[in-house]
């Protein structure tokens, strides 16, 4: 069934619809929960209560890629179950490698790291823009959906080297888009 | 920046980058034109094949049961390093090989002195099969595993084709094998080994992995051969 046809569904409060979802979007929506926290339960559950927001949210939200929404959706699920189990030291999963890569950003002293912390919340996006696509589309698979370089490499059709090589150009990209905002500021 | 922080920054994200992105996993050929010029290029190639031998991998995937595995991905690397190097083996002592083989096709438990429990059984089909627990350490009950050593000439080249063939970036040659290691969807290891008309298949959960090293180092032997069993 096309994703027109499941909104419809969605729209006309059918249960259906979140059969309909299931068929065609849970495996996916499992991969990006899974990736987050590492382990299964978690994972289902959490791609369960994404379905349910999903009901909750369709309509009045009407998504123009319904596959699209539901990962956002679950990985917004995931990543909250995986602060919960961090705090009770649970955890191992891809997510935890990729925010560790990110961790290398070289903030100068912690009153510039307020600072930007604060203006970088609302500029990130700033930074996505002026990245490529493909740029911008490897580093949100890895950081924020959790992907691993061997997924990315079959998704991208790339070598996991390259990959590798865009993930950490686009690092120090972000580190010297750091450095420019603490300048303004 | 701390972890939490590089985490809330990354929430940010607009959902429309989040969901662009999201699309290159579910759509792959939205994420740039060379890509989907590939994967009309494989398709092309997909379908030359399946007119020329229509249904064959189908028909090896079902035949075989790999459906339902996948190969190892993030942790390939990590797991197989508990896998021996050739350099590395040890001969199994052979008087465990003429214990271990004592069983006939009835079933015949024994124990040895390192607490390796195994019988020999032939079922239904024929097939001859050697089942092994052992453990490792003082408390067995938590760490084992079960080995089945299955000799079956006509069928175990089929399935080492189909297995090294799909799973061929988790195979890895040690001394006369060729080891596969693969993992299902319950986490559960399996770990193949090819050579002549012999197959033996490991078994173990994800986090009994340590078990691997030590199981191939006593296997990959001569000792164990078909017609010890024949």
């Amino acid at each position: 069934m096309d994703d027109k046809c499941i909104l419809k569904l969605f729209f006309c409060r059918d249960e259906q619809a979140i059969s309909e979802a299931k068929i065609k979007y849970e495996s996916y929506c499992f991969k990006i929960a899974y990736n987050i926290l590492g382990n299964i339960e978690d994972s289902e559950e959490c791609v369960s209560d994404a379905f349910v927001l999903a009901w909750n949210s369709i309509p009045p939200n009407s998504p123009e890629k319904l596959g699209a929404y539901l990962s956002r959706l679950t990985r917004n699920a995931a990543i909250n179950r995986y602060r919960k189990n961090s705090a009770q030291k649970r955890g191992g999963s891809s997510i935890t490698e990729a925010l560790d890569e990110l961790k290398e950003l070289a903030i100068p002293d912690n009153a510039v790291e307020q600072v930007l912390y604060k203006e970088l919340m609302g500029s990130i996006n700033a930074f996505l823009e002026s990245l490529s696509v493909k740029e911008r589309n490897i580093f949100l698979c890895r950081y924020y959906y959790g992907f691993s370089i061997r997924g990315m490499s079959e998704t991208f059709k790339m070598h996991e080297s390259h990959i590798r090589t865009v993930l950490s150009r686009t690092r120090k990209k972000l580190q010297r888009f750091l450095a420019e905002e603490a300048l303004n500021e | 920046m701390n972890k939490q922080q590089i985490s809330q920054l990354i929430d940010q994200v607009d959902s429309s980058y989040a969901e662009e992105a999201a699309m290159c996993f579910i759509s792959p050929k939205s994420c740039s034109k060379s890509s989907a010029l590939v994967l009309i290029l494989l398709s092309l190639v997909c379908i030359s094949v399946f007119v020329i031998l229509p249904g064959m991998r189908k028909t090896d995937t079902d035949k075989y049961g790999i459906s339902k595995l996948v190969p190892i991905e993030v942790y390939s690397e990590e797991i197989l390093s508990v896998v021996p190097k050739e350099s590395d083996m040890v001969p199994l002592n052979q008087e465990d090989v003429s214990r271990f083989l004592s069983g006939n096709d009835s079933l015949c438990p024994a124990q040895d002195q390192e607490h390796r429990y195994f019988w020999a059984e032939q079922d239904a089909s024929g097939v001859k099969n050697v089942f092994l627990n052992w453990s490792f350490g003082s408390d067995y009950s938590k760490h084992y595993f079960n080995s089945v050593f299955s000799f079956i000439p006509d069928t175990v080249h089929a399935y080492r084709d189909v297995y090294l063939r799909t799973f061929h970036e988790n195979v890895r040659t040690i001394g006369n094998y060729q080891v596969c290691l693969i993992q299902d969807q319950n986490e559960v290891l399996h770990l193949f080994m090819f050579s002549g008309d012999q197959m033996i298949s490991l078994t173990c959960r994800r986090q009994d992995k340590g078990l691997l090293g030590p199981a191939v180092r006593m296997l990959v032997d001569d000792g164990i051969k078909r017609d010890a069993l024949e």
